[in-house]
Order: C-alpha cells, then sequence, then structure tokens
C-alpha cells in the first residue's frame, strides 16, 4: 500500500473547553476520494482548516499530528507550513466567486500563487495553459476577473491553480453546492478525470451524502464534532450499524433500501 | 460605466448648486448692514445708497443670488470689506500654503495611518491593536490647536529643533529666490532645483504638518484596520492563505487592494476637515494661509470673504469626493459594471 | 394557513427599552477600554453637575478676579493653578464642563430631533420626498461641520447659544442619513408588508418598526458624536466665535492661555487637557458600542 499524502492521527480542535472537532484517525492515499460527511456544525470544515495549518495562530488550540506528505503541519513552523499549503495541499471552497479576490484577474493569482512556489516563466506560462485545459476552461479565463466568470467557471479555476501548483491532493469544502445541478455534476466530473488521469487525491467535505457516495473510497461521518462512523465506501453506505449513519441514509431515498 | 459617471456628475452638480446657495446666504446675511461695512460708519445717506446700489443690495434677494450666480461662473467671488480686494485673488494667495500645510499632513497620515491599519489587523487581538485603537482614537480625540501648542512648545521653543513660526526662512528671497509655477512653495522649490528653499519649507512644514495629521492619522487607521478585518473575513482571504501565502503577506499583497476603496474615500473626507483644521494651526504657527486670511475675516465680519471660504472648502471637497469615485471605478472592477 | 417568520415583527433582534440598556450595560461590560471610559464620562457629568459644590472657589467659574493671585502654579491651594486674573483653574475647568457638556447636549438633542424626523419621512415616504430631502442632506454633508459652523458663527454674535444653533445646523444631516437608511430598509421587510396590508396606519408602523430599529444605532451615533461635538464647539470658541468671557469654556480658556504657553503652561493645557479627555472618552464608549452591537463584528 502507497505512503499516505495526508495522515492525521489524534487531532483534536477546541475553542475553549469545547471541542469543535476530533478525528482519532484518517489517510488520503494516491487517487484516493475521502469524503467527510456531516450537518453544519458538525466539525468538517474545521478539520480542513487543521489539515492546512491554517488554525495555528488563532483562538483554536489543535492537538494531534497532520502529516502532509510525511511532514507535521501542525509543529513544522509557518515557514514550512506555508511552503506545503497550495503546493502539497490545495484548497477549494463553497463560495465560488467569493473565494477568488474581487480586484484581481484570475492570471494574476495564478501567477502570484505559482511565483509563491518558486515557479515563473515559462514555466508558469506553460503549466497555466496544461491546468487550464485540464479542467476545461478557455486559455483567455486570465484576462477575467471573478465576477465576470460563472460559479462552475470560478471552481474549475479554483482546481486548476491546485493543478497548476502540482498539488498531489486537493482539500475541497463542498465544492459544488452553492452551484446548479449541472454545474455541480460538470465540477465533480473535472474532479473524478483529475484522480483517474493523474492521481489527483480528494479530501471532499460536504453535508450530501447522495453526492458523496458516487465518487469517494472512503467515508467518514461526523457529528457534533466526533467521529460517528467511518469506513470504505461499501461498508458505510451498506453495512454500517451506525444510528446516525443508517438515519442519514434513510434521508436518502434512493440509498439504503426500504425506509 | 458610463451611467454611473453620469449620474455621479448629476448629483455633484445638485450639491455645488446647494453649496452655492448657502455660501450666499451666509454672504447676505450681515447683521446691521453689508453696506455700512463696505462705507465705513461715518458714510453720508447717499454714500450708503450708493454703495447698496453698488452692492446689489437693493435688488430682491433672487435677483441678487442669479447675479451672484453669475459673477461666480466668471470667477468673481465679490469684493472683501477687509482687503477691498477681490476675494477670488485673496483666496488664490491664500490657499496654496494652505493646500501645501494640508497635503503635507495627509501624506504623513496615510505614510503612518495605513501601516499602523495593518498592523493593528495583523496582531489582533493583542496588545499591538489594542495600542493602535488606543493611539488613533487619542489623536482623533486630541484638540489640534492644544496640539500644535504642544508640539511648539517642546520641539521648536525649549529643544529649537524647528523654527517656531513662519512659512520658510525670510533670508532665502534674497539669497536663492523662488521661481514660481505652482505658488506652492515646496512644490515650486522641488520642481525648480531649489534645494536651500525646499530644506527651508520641509523645515518649518514639519510640526504644524505633525499636528494638523493627528486626527486624519487616527481615523485613516482605524479605517484601515475595519476593512482589512472584513476582507480578512472572506473567503478569498482564506483562499489565499490557502495557496501559500502568510498573513501578512495576504493582507498587502490582497486585503489591501480590495479595502482601499473604503479607506480613499476616507481620505478625501479627511481632506476637507483637515483643511478646515489647518485654520486652528495656522494661527499657532504664523501660517500665511487659508486660516489666517479667515481669522482676519471673521474679525472684521467680511461676509463676502467667509462665504468665498466656505465656497472654496466645500468646492474642494466636493470635487475631491467626486475624483475619488472615479479613482475607485478604476480601482475596484466590481464598481465599473453597476 | 401558517405565519411565515419573517412576517412576525423580531423581538429579540433588535430590544428596544429596558433590554435594550441591559444589553448596552453587558456588551460595554466585556470591553475593558469602553467600560473605563463610560465610568470616567459618568464622573465628568456628575462634576459638570456639581460643580457648584465640588468647585473650590466657585465664584472663579464666572465672575470673580483676584490680581493678587495671578498666574499662581499649580500646587496645593490652586490644583490645576490660577489664569491671569487670578481665577483657579480647576474651579474653572468643572465649570467649563458644565458648559461644554450643555453644548453637546443640546446640539445632540436637537440634531437628532430633527434628523431622525427628516430621516424617517424620507426613508419611509420614498419616491420625490426622499430624494429631496436626500439632496438637501447632500448639500449640508458637503461642509466639514466645523467650516458651515464657523461660517454661520460668524454672521451671529458670539455666545454659546450660537455655538448650539451653528453646530446643530450642521449635525442633523447625519441623523437624516442614518435614519432615512434604517427606516428604507424597515420598510422593505415582510412584516411591514403584512402590516400594511391588515391596514395599520404609517405613523403606527413608524412607532412600532421604524423608531425602535433606528434606536440602536442613533445611540451609538451619538456617543461617537459626543467626542466630535465637544471638539467642534471647543474649536469655535478657540477662534472667538463661541462663548465669551466670562464663561468658562475650554476652547475659550486654551485660547486665552495660548499666548502665556511658553511660559504658563498650565493656563492653556487644563483645559485643553480636559477637551482632549471627554472627547476620547466620548469616543472610545461610541466605537465599544458600535463594535458590540454591530452583528458583522459580533464574532
Amino acid at each position: 500500500m502507497t505512503a499516505p499524502l495526508v495522515s492525521v492521527r489524534d487531532l483534536v480542535v477546541r475553542y475553549g473547553d469545547r471541542v469543535v472537532s476530533a478525528v482519532p484517525e484518517l489517510d488520503v492515499r494516491p487517487g484516493q476520494c475521502v469524503a467527510v460527511v456531516g450537518e453544519s456544525g458538525s466539525g468538517k470544515s474545521t478539520l480542513l482548516l487543521a489539515v492546512l495549518g491554517l488554525l495555528t495562530g488563532t483562538a483554536a488550540r489543535v492537538e494531534g499530528s497532520v502529516l502532509i506528505g510525511g511532514t507535521d503541519i501542525l509543529r513544522a513552523g509557518e515557514h514550512a507550513a506555508r511552503d506545503l499549503r497550495g503546493s502539497a495541499i490545495s484548497l477549494v471552497l463553497q463560495s465560488p466567486q467569493g473565494s477568488l479576490n474581487p480586484t484581481m484577474r484570475l492570471g494574476r493569482l495564478l501567477d502570484l500563487a505559482l511565483r509563491r512556489h518558486g515557479i515563473r516563466g515559462a514555466e508558469a506560462r506553460s503549466r497555466t495553459t496544461e491546468a487550464l485545459d485540464a479542467v476545461r476552461l478557455p486559455a483567455d479565463i486570465v484576462r477575467r476577473y471573478p465576477h465576470q466568470v460563472s460559479g462552475g467557471q470560478a471552481q474549475r479555476f479554483a482546481i486548476a491553480t491546485a493543478v497548476a501548483l502540482g498539488a498531489p491532493v486537493i482539500a475541497a469544502d463542498e465544492p459544488t453546492s452553492a452551484l446548479d445541478v449541472t454545474v455541480q455534476a460538470e465540477v465533480m466530473g473535472v474532479l473524478d478525470r483529475l484522480r483517474r488521469e493523474q492521481g489527483t487525491a480528494l479530501l471532499f467535505v460536504s453535508h450530501d451524502l447522495a453526492l458523496v457516495s458516487t465518487v469517494a473510497d472512503h467515508i467518514v461521518v461526523m457529528k457534533d464534532g466526533a467521529v460517528l462512523d467511518a469506513g470504505d465506501v461499501d461498508h458505510v453506505l451498506h453495512r454500517s450499524t451506525v444510528p446516525y449513519t443508517r438515519a442519514l441514509l434513510d434521508a436518502v431515498p434512493t440509498l439504503g433500501g426500504p425506509r | 460605466m458610463a451611467r454611473h459617471l453620469v449620474r455621479r456628475l448629476a448629483q455633484s452638480v445638485v450639491v455645488v448648486v446647494g453649496v452655492v446657495v448657502v455660501s450666499f446666504l451666509v454672504a447676505r446675511a450681515v447683521p446691521g448692514d453689508a453696506a455700512v461695512s463696505a462705507t465705513g460708519a461715518r458714510a453720508s445717506a447717499s454714500e450708503l445708497a450708493a454703495a447698496r446700489e453698488r452692492l446689489g443690495l437693493d435688488q430682491p434677494l433672487l435677483v441678487q443670488l442669479g447675479r451672484y450666480l453669475g459673477n461666480l461662473v466668471t470667477g468673481d467671488l465679490g469684493t472683501s470689506l477687509h482687503t477691498r480686494q477681490p476675494v477670488a485673488s485673496d483666496l488664490g494667495n491664500a490657499l496654496p500654503a494652505s493646500l501645501e500645510l494640508v497635503g503635507a499632513a495627509m501624506l504623513l497620515a496615510v505614510l503612518i495611518g495605513i501601516p499602523l491599519g495593518v498592523l493593528a489587523a495583523r496582531w489582533r487581538p493583542g496588545p499591538v491593536d489594542v495600542t493602535v485603537r488606543v493611539g488613533s482614537v487619542l489623536a482623533v480625540s486630541a484638540p489640534v490647536f492644544l496640539l500644535a501648542l504642544v508640539l511648539q512648545l517642546v520641539f521648536a521653543t525649549r529643544l529649537g529643533w524647528f523654527p517656531t513660526a513662519g512659512e520658510y526662512a525670510r533670508s532665502l528671497d534674497s539669497s536663492s529666490p523662488l521661481t514660481v509655477w505652482t505658488d506652492i512653495t515646496a512644490v515650486d522649490a522641488l520642481i525648480t532645483g531649489n534645494w536651500p528653499m525646499l530644506g527651508s519649507v520641509l523645515h518649518h512644514l514639519a510640526l504644524p504638518a505633525l499636528a494638523l495629521a493627528a486626527y486624519p492619522t487616527g481615523v485613516i487607521a482605524q479605517m484601515t484596520r475595519a476593512a482589512l478585518v472584513e476582507e480578512g473575513a472572506q473567503d478569498h482571504a482564506r483562499m489565499e492563505r490557502a495557496l501559500g501565502f502568510g498573513r501578512m503577506a495576504v493582507l498587502v499583497r490582497f486585503s489591501l487592494r480590495a479595502a482601499s476603496a473604503p479607506v480613499l474615500q476616507l481620505v478625501a473626507l479627511v481632506f476637507a476637515y483637515a483643511l478646515v483644521n489647518s485654520f486652528l494651526v495656522e494661527s499657532v504657527f504664523n501660517w500665511p494661509g487659508l486660516g489666517s486670511y479667515t481669522a482676519t475675516a471673521i474679525s472684521s465680519v467680511d461676509t463676502p470673504a467667509i462665504a468665498g471660504v466656505t465656497l472654496t472648502v466645500a468646492l474642494v471637497y466636493v470635487v475631491l469626493n467626486l475624483a475619488v469615485d472615479l479613482a475607485q471605478t478604476a480601482l475596484d472592477p466590481r464598481v465599473r459594471l453597476t | 394557513m401558517s405565519i411565515h417568520p419573517d412576517t412576525v415583527a423580531p423581538a429579540t433582534r433588535l430590544p428596544g427599552g429596558g433590554a435594550l440598556a441591559r444589553r448596552l450595560v453587558r456588551v460595554v461590560g466585556r470591553d475593558t477600554l469602553a467600560a473605563a471610559s463610560a465610568v470616567v464620562l459618568v464622573v465628568i457629568v456628575l462634576a459638570a453637575l456639581f460643580a457648584p459644590w465640588i468647585a473650590p472657589f466657585p465664584a472663579d467659574g464666572t465672575l470673580a478676579t483676584h490680581p493678587a493671585d495671578r498666574l499662581s502654579a499649580p500646587g496645593a491651594e490652586h490644583w490645576f493653578g490660577t489664569d491671569q486674573v487670578g481665577r483657579d483653574l480647576l474651579s474653572r475647568v468643572l465649570y467649563g464642563a458644565r458648559t461644554s457638556l450643555g453644548i453637546a447636549a443640546a446640539v445632540l438633542v436637537i440634531s437628532a430631533l430633527v434628523g431622525v424626523t427628516l430621516g424617517v419621512v424620507a426613508g419611509f415616504a420614498g419616491g420625490w420626498v426622499r430624494d429631496v430631502i436626500m439632496r438637501v442632506t447632500d448639500v449640508f454633508l458637503a461642509f466639514p461641520a466645523l467650516l458651515l459652523s464657523l461660517a454661520l458663527a460668524s454672521i451671529l454674535r458670539p455666545s454659546v447659544q450660537t455655538t448650539i444653533i451653528a453646530i446643530a445646523a450642521t449635525w442633523w444631516p447625519w441623523y437624516a442619513r442614518l435614519s432615512a437608511a434604517v427606516a428604507a430598509g424597515v420598510r422593505t421587510r415582510p412584516y411591514v408588508d403584512a402590516a400594511r396590508c391588515l391596514g395599520v396606519h404609517p405613523i403606527r408602523i413608524v412607532g412600532r418598526h421604524v423608531l425602535p430599529n433606528s434606536l440602536t444605532p442613533v445611540l451609538v451615533q451619538l456617543s461617537l458624536d459626543a467626542g466630535g461635538v465637544i471638539l467642534t464647539a471647543a474649536s469655535l470658541s478657540y477662534l472667538g466665535l463661541g462663548a465669551t468671557e466670562p464663561t468658562s469654556e475650554w476652547g475659550l480658556m486654551v485660547q486665552s492661555g495660548q499666548s502665556l504657553f511658553t511660559t504658563h503652561w498650565w493656563v492653556a493645557a487644563f483645559p485643553g487637557l480636559a477637551i482632549l479627555v471627554t472627547a476620547f472618552c466620548f469616543n472610545m464608549l461610541g466605537e465599544g458600542l458600535r463594535d458590540a452591537l454591530d452583528p458583522r463584528s459580533a464574532s
């Protein structure tokens, strides 16, 4: 079995005395799609921020370890953590245009991000072209501002930055829930193709078990900051004995058999 | 974008007309009789009547307003009752020195205030943020004339580091006379390469500009901090962090640009405030600007001059606001479409 | 038939009366600086109210002169020293608090009454009524407050009343703009539409929904503005356009001590510090209230 790209152990995030997210174990291997499912407030988005090391220096207290490509991002120090972010793990957020700086052309953002990781000149240009091609965006999108592109295009562009930076894992927080169903399928299609063609792994956070069941290899179910159920997709969908998982499945008419 | 421009211009025109009407009312609302002030208390009845006719005071108010407007268009703001000169030329003499002082103060305020706001936003919550917050509220709350007095006492009178008053050393008028281009001494000295003069002006400018800069620095620091905090809570700040940029880089290279709109708007607003506050500083440092002119106009109930000052400052404000709005359109691509 | 939640006026979202007062106390209590400022302000207000009883030399607040005691430095007998005519400066600073706070209170009450009335009418009426009121407001907002006050005060006889009129005339537009925005916002809420459909009289809608919603922002604005009004009033009298001798007024006192500043600093310094401290406390309290009550900065 290949070494995991992301390896979470005994992670506990607290605000004051309150545990907002506790994950004993979670691995993401190359080409794998790991989905974290739960309602809002379950701690799944906090988990993503902790995995990217974005909670250090905030009011949150983080314990445990998060290995990104073998380096513990929680203990690596701010500079090493910055180098990992973007190039070793990339983030896609829920609000399509909101996650892109409104005052910047998309190309400028991508260029700054590439430079941040030491990629410039011809190399930067060829990576940009390839990445935009991989997510099926026209090359001239780099001249647009975020408000001039559609939600689906904005999300695909966010994915393209991950591709251009060569990130082997994309962490995605509800990347499609602000989109129409057809656009949703289009974005999921792009992610799926990246996984098949480039082996890009996906750490996917969603409240939507139906969506997750079509793409995930491994599912983690969270509620109130705790992991209630975890296992491969087949196990969780069909053989889970955890009542909360059963309840989630029952809420999706086409899954988990008759009510 | 064109529609936005037209609408903003139309609004500004309405405001300008209103400002003119208000300043006209100021000019005409003399206690007693402007004709008396114009001719002197001992004038005979016929002299008074002549003055009244000359000043148009015998006409109905609306006709007077029409005439006032007509004169304004040709740049005629009336004649000062005190200096007996056209108000427009008086203002032309006094405004450049005021603009020099206010410009220097605003430059200081932007150069100090924005970095302070960035620091406070970066190290929030914590002692840095609290210090910037308390410091900026102090700067906003200090009466500018008190600041001017204290700075003058400490750094000019006691320590002797700076001159106590004036715009530049008068001896330079003979040793390195200034070639006048813009009437703003510092600018003229700079573009003509008159270094002794420039040095002297900056030396004289330092204290009054610092006193005047306190208020704008405080509000700019606060606004920068607030705008950056708001931008920092947006998803794009999180995204930029996830791309490997540090907190400071996200603030300076990404958020500051988006936050510049409210900050810029504020700079225009505060410029006009600083122009009025400069009246209070000028009297302490004997700066030869609009404030000294206004002080004389007030003490001699020189209503045309007061109205002229009021109108000029308000116009500066309206024009600046419009300019900022247009600059914002250029800076923030979102505005262009609305 | 079920009632849509939006058609029911929110009782908890914007508290009024006692609930508001309790909430203000709670939010200010969390912010040390704002709380400290509130305490200092209470002391200043009490000092102003009881100036005739606590001032060491009450008569010096107005007319008395003691040429023999002129310009004595701060010491045991005169904590703040004395001025050119021998008046006790501590007494005059205490009396000055009455003048400054009185001016601020009068200006703010007048501005808020005029501004909120016009603003609510504009925001609630909409159409050309709003356009006319808002354009007039824009014109007044084009003048920095001190500038227009200065122009108005210079054509009237200098006095405390002149100061109040001149500043109030330039301050109301802020309240008009603020409450117009609130009123326009409330007007489009579903529960107001519902009330309208039920035939509730517009004046009742204003009383039930618009005014309570305006209360919080207006209160915050009042606290934020009090410092500005005090500074503007002091500036006017510093320029000789406000209160006149023998009234104790801080700006006027700074002005009269200005020429002595290099030799007898205390004559101008104490009244100047009084302006600074009072304005600072109002601004700090106002900021604390704004931050605490602004839902966007709740987190």
